[in-house]
């Protein structure tokens, strides 16, 4: 009963007083904004999977990042585990750009420091399932594959990603999106409208009690500026936001948008304003 | 016939018109309250006649009219009552004005059972007039030592244990909540009460289940004597309460409140575009008692219970660091209790009470589309026989518990051993599934009291408690699956009102359901175990008078084994692996002191309540770290004078700021576009220190046959902004402390009648 209250005291104490702090739509320092998987869902059959984060860093104008990559299979992340691969029997170093930095100046010139870098190809160890339950099987079991993003010999940014392995026939696949509707350097409010081009899936779990079930994939967005404010910049799909850059306008923005399926499907896209 | 009756009719006219006496007749009640009050002395002047009002307060006298007579009572606690008696045959009704009003009137005479030396006991007298506690029993009862501050609706903590620690029960039948909203105001109307009941470390064997104390209500006899009622509202609240005879053997009492604090609030949440209350905050109680004495010997009582507590808003935007935790919240909280009892004294040596309870609860919870939704059907059997055998005095008890319940959950599997810094909701992996069921779980006990003579300073004590737990252990017998609790206390009377105190024991306690259930828990988790050691020394240097000072002082220690906590670990289960989810590998240890002062005279009370303690817990990697609830220092200056018919009150706290995990860097979750927290050492910094001043003044309108009180309280009257907690941005690199309730101002009214 406690457990209860406890947890909606953290709600309401979290929902209340964050204008103060800077936002999260806003892109200025480096930032991942998603990892991209080529097959976000994967059968227990060594499969290789390629990753390809999604970065930006456009207050300092794309620096030289080293990467670091190490997977293993998920220590349990959903129940408070550290998020470490450290001590894990499947864990596995992860050799990324052959071990060179990433100039992200030269690479992401072009798209205002914001997009994709070199990806990464994970092989997955086998059997992950052999011994699990029928829960997860169906569930499926999550193999980390854990980025740490460094700047100058500093950790900037750690962060993971997910590739489910389980035994269903039918595996998770990415979204994909279209353009982003027509938006332009002035300072007036702006609609954010994004064209998706595919449907949510519709995707068997196993319930606890009641077996296996069926239900469908809820697509989310993110939506970044470099300039400016978003209202509303994390929405479901028939949701709308509205982008306002500031009055004084900047030589060139860069509006991007992040698509998730919620169970590790992504697409990306940007936009940029000049 | 006619003529016989014409006679008398001169007759008598002929004696009134020439008698030499007034017939003066009346009633003497007591202002306000209407109470009748027998034996009064009334005196009539100037010859000093006197004459006694009977048991419902009413008097006659035959008065010659050779005087002019004055009319004189002068009743000790009342102030002095004249009257000119200026015609013949009069008939007064004299409405006495005491001197000193309580703050509400209700008369009730508790008593206490003092078997147990761990208990601490308020009668409804004693927790009416506790300052800062608003007339609250519960309030009241947190004002003691031992009682942690408490934050987060985490109803009452004792020493230094966690909230799960803490039974609550009404009538010793276990009820789930004792608080609306976690702290709000009790769940029962304080004036149907008539005392509570607070177990520490080292409580007797009547209670089991509970590793931290007890708090128990015990409901009050309705009146026999008239029909009485208080209503009273305020801007949180309102309330009604209506009891008296039904005939000379049974009465009833019927009490309700609700609440509009929700109202007040969804006209603050209108302000903030991002929060809307779509029903607000309201909790809803109601209490009936019905009592039946068909002799000295025997008395049935049925006591109903109901209480909900219900809110539901919607969160537009999402929360900062959780981009879908957003959209319908709603959660309810519910029970209902109907407890039959029967006391019956066998003579002097020998009673004993039956009570059956029955009802159900209700808890349902919800975020957007994920829930979690707690059925269960209660029925709960006690029993107690007491004899005297030579110079022990032996009691044997029943206590078990029947459960049908349903659960159906679509919940994140929440990182519980989380520091106090939760993962964002959509981290957790979903649990969805719906489970139903029994458990009964059994406690038998005995305690067995010895003191030598009246004369004896020892009195020793002791007792044991078996409690089988149906639902836990899995795959054990039935035998092993019993849990074995010795308890003893120790009483060396210096005398009447001065003696020394210990009391040891081992206590069980079940995990909570969603940690030991098949579907989201561990069916073979073990019970919560712990030990206790309390030894104290209660002084009242009043000896009877209602003046001077009284003190306790103790010290306790509680060895805390077999806790639950969250594991990851891939265990075999049925033939495949799976994530074991809770296991019991967490210990603790709590120990401290205690001391309360307590000075009354007659315009002044004073109660200070002092508590040091240390809450350790060593987790499942041997690593010791402090407990959420660990407050070193719990200083509470509780003072109220009277003055004529206003009673002013203050509340000063002092308590060292909640343990706080640092959050020292954030790994971002590419997949739900969330940061999950990197903590720092568990427990390894505090808040700031609380302290917070509260003041409240009531006064009394007395009227001849009702009462009418106003009062004004201020909670956190200099407005101080004590920290609760911290609050962080999206990606835990900008903080904010976030500060508790502001000054809040309450005016209310209440009429008695």
């Amino acid at each position: 009963m406690n457990y209860i209250y406890y947890i909606i005291s953290i709600v309401l104490i979290i929902s209340c007083g964050d204008d103060n702090f800077k936002k999260y739509a806003k892109l200025d320092s480096f930032r991942v904004l998603a990892i991209i998987a080529d097959n976000p869902e994967v059968g227990d059959t060594n499969e290789t999977v390629i990753l390809t984060p999604i970065v930006s860093d456009i207050e300092n104008k794309g620096r030289v990042i080293t990467v670091t990559v190490v997977g293993c299979i998920d220590p349990g992340i959903s129940r408070g585990e550290e998020i470490s691969c450290d001590g894990e029997s499947s864990k596995q170093e992860i050799t990324y750009n052959n071990n060179n930095p990433v100039d992200l100046n030269s690479l992401l010139l072009a798209s205002y420091y914001t997009g994709a870098i070199p990806s990464v190809s994970i092989t997955l160890p086998s059997n992950i399932l052999s011994t699990r339950d029928e829960i997860d099987k169906i569930n499926g079991v999550d193999y980390l594959v854990l980025f740490t993003f460094s700047i100058d010999g500093e950790e900037v940014i750690n962060t993971f990603k997910r590739i489910t392995v389980s035994e269903n026939i039918s595996k998770n696949i990415n979204p994909t999106l279209g353009d982003i509707g027509a938006l332009e350097l002035k300072s007036n409010k702006q609609n954010m409208e994004l064209e998706v081009t595919s449907s949510p899936e519709t995707f068997i779990y196993y319930s606890l009690s009641e077996g296996q079930k069926t239900s469908t994939e809820k697509f989310y967005l993110s939506w970044f500026t470099s300039n400016g404010s978003i209202s509303n910049s994390q929405v479901y799909i028939d949701e709308s936001s509205v982008l306002q850059l500031d009055e004084s306008l900047p030589e060139k923005a860069i509006v991007t948008v992040v698509l998730r399926d919620g169970r590790g499907g992504v697409a990306f896209n940007s936009v940029l304003l000049e | 016939m006619n003529i016989i009756k014409a006679l008398i009719f001169f007759l008598s006219l002929i004696s009134s018109s020439y008698t030499s006496a007034y017939t003066i007749r009346g009633q003497v009640k007591e202002m306000g309250t209407r109470k009748e009050l027998s034996g009064v002395k009334i005196f009539f002047l100037p010859l000093k006649t006197i004459v006694q009002t009977d048991i419902n307060g009413k008097f006659k006298i035959e008065l010659s009219d050779q005087q002019k007579w004055k009319l004189i009572i002068n009743l000790s606690g009342y102030k002095k009552y004249e009257k000119l008696i200026t015609s013949r045959n009069e008939k007064l009704d004299i409405y006495l004005e005491k001197i000193e009003y309580n703050l509400f009137e209700t008369t009730i005479i508790a008593k206490i059972d003092k078997r147990d030396p761990a208990k601490k006991s308020l009668t409804y007298a004693e927790f009416q007039t506790a300052p800062g506690a608003g007339g609250d029993p519960i309030k009241a009862v947190a004002n003691l030592p031992g009682i942690n501050r408490s934050a987060r609706g985490a109803n009452i903590i004792i020493q230094g244990g966690e909230p799960e620690d803490t039974q609550y029960s009404v009538n010793q039948q276990y009820i789930p909540i004792v608080f609306h909203f976690g702290g709000l105001t009790s769940v029962i109307m304080p004036e149907a009460i008539e005392s509570i009941d607070y177990l520490s470390a080292g409580f007797g064997p009547e209670y089991g289940r509970a590793l931290g104390g007890v708090i128990n209500l015990n409901t009050r006899s309705p009146r026999t004597d008239r029909y009485y009622g208080i209503g009273y509202l305020d801007i949180l609240n309102g309330g009604l309460l209506i009891e008296g005879p039904i005939n000379k053997k049974s009465s009833f009492l019927i009490s309700s409140r609700k609440s509009w604090v929700g109202e007040v609030l969804e006209q603050v949440a209108k302000k903030e575009d991002s929060f809307d209350f779509t029903v607000a905050p309201s909790y809803t109680d109601f209490t009936l008692i019905y009592e039946y004495r068909p002799s000295k010997n025997k008395k049935y009582s049925i006591t109903g219970l109901y209480s909900i507590d219900e809110l539901e808003f919607v969160l537009d935007k999402p929360i900062s660091n959780d981009p879908t935790t957003r959209g319908d919240f709603k959660t309810e909280t519910s029970f209902n209790r109907l407890i039959g009892r029967l006391d019956h004294n066998l003579g002097d040596d020998k009673k004993y009470f039956s009570s059956l309870a029955t009802g159900k609860n209700k808890l349902y919870f919800k975020i957007n589309d994920q829930y979690l939704d707690i059925n269960s059907t209660s029925f709960n059997f006690r029993f107690e026989y007491q004899i005297k055998l030579s110079n022990w005095y032996n009691y044997f008890g029943v206590d078990t518990t029947f459960d049908d319940y349903t659960v159906g959950v679509n919940l994140p599997s929440f990182d519980e051993d989380n520091g106090g810094v939760s993962n964002p909701f959509s981290v957790g992996g979903s649990n969805e599934g719906e489970i139903s069921g029994t458990t009964h779980n059994l406690g038998l006990y005995s305690r067995h009291t010895f003191q030598v003579d009246k004369q004896s300073p020892w009195i020793f004590s002791p007792g044991i408690r078996l409690d089988y737990y149906s639902d836990i252990q899995k795959d054990l017998s039935t035998f092993k699956k019993l849990s074995w609790q010795p308890r003893v206390s120790l009483k060396y009377m210096l005398n009447e009102f001065k003696f020394f105190k210990f009391s040891s024991g081992v206590y069980t306690q079940l995990p909570e359901e969603r940690q030991s259930n098949s579907l989201t828990g561990n069916p073979y988790l073990k019970p919560l175990r712990a030990e206790h050691l309390s030894f104290g020394y209660e002084n009242d240097f009043r000896k009877g008078s209602s003046t001077g000072f009284k003190l306790y002082s103790g010290i306790f220690y509680k060895k805390l084994d077999d806790l639950v906590n969250t594991s990851s670990d891939l265990i075999s289960r049925d033939g495949s692996l799976t994530i074991e989810q809770f296991e019991n590998e967490t210990s603790g240890e709590v120990y401290g002191g205690e001391l309360y002062l307590q000075y009354r005279n007659e315009a002044w009370s004073v109660n200070t309540s002092y508590t040091i303690a240390k809450s350790e817990k060593v987790d499942q990697y041997d690593d010791r770290q402090l407990s959420e609830f660990d407050q070193t220092h719990n200083l509470n200056i509780v003072t109220s004078y009277k003055y004529k018919r206003w009673l002013f009150s203050t509340r000063a706290r002092f308590v060292t700021g909640s343990p706080l995990t640092p959050v020292v860097g954030a790994v971002y979750d590419s997949d739900n576009d969330v940061y999950i927290p990197i903590r720092g050492d568990y427990f390894s910094e505090r808040n700031k220190d609380f302290i917070q001043f509260d003041f409240r003044v009531d006064y009394k309108w007395i009227y001849q046959s009702w009462i009418l009180s106003a009062y004004l309280d201020i909670q956190n009257v200099t407005n101080r902004e004590n920290s609760e907690g911290i609050n962080y941005n999206y990606d835990y690199s900008e903080q904010e402390v976030t500060s508790g309730a502001p000054i809040l101002p309450t005016f209310g009214l209440k009429g008695e009648f």
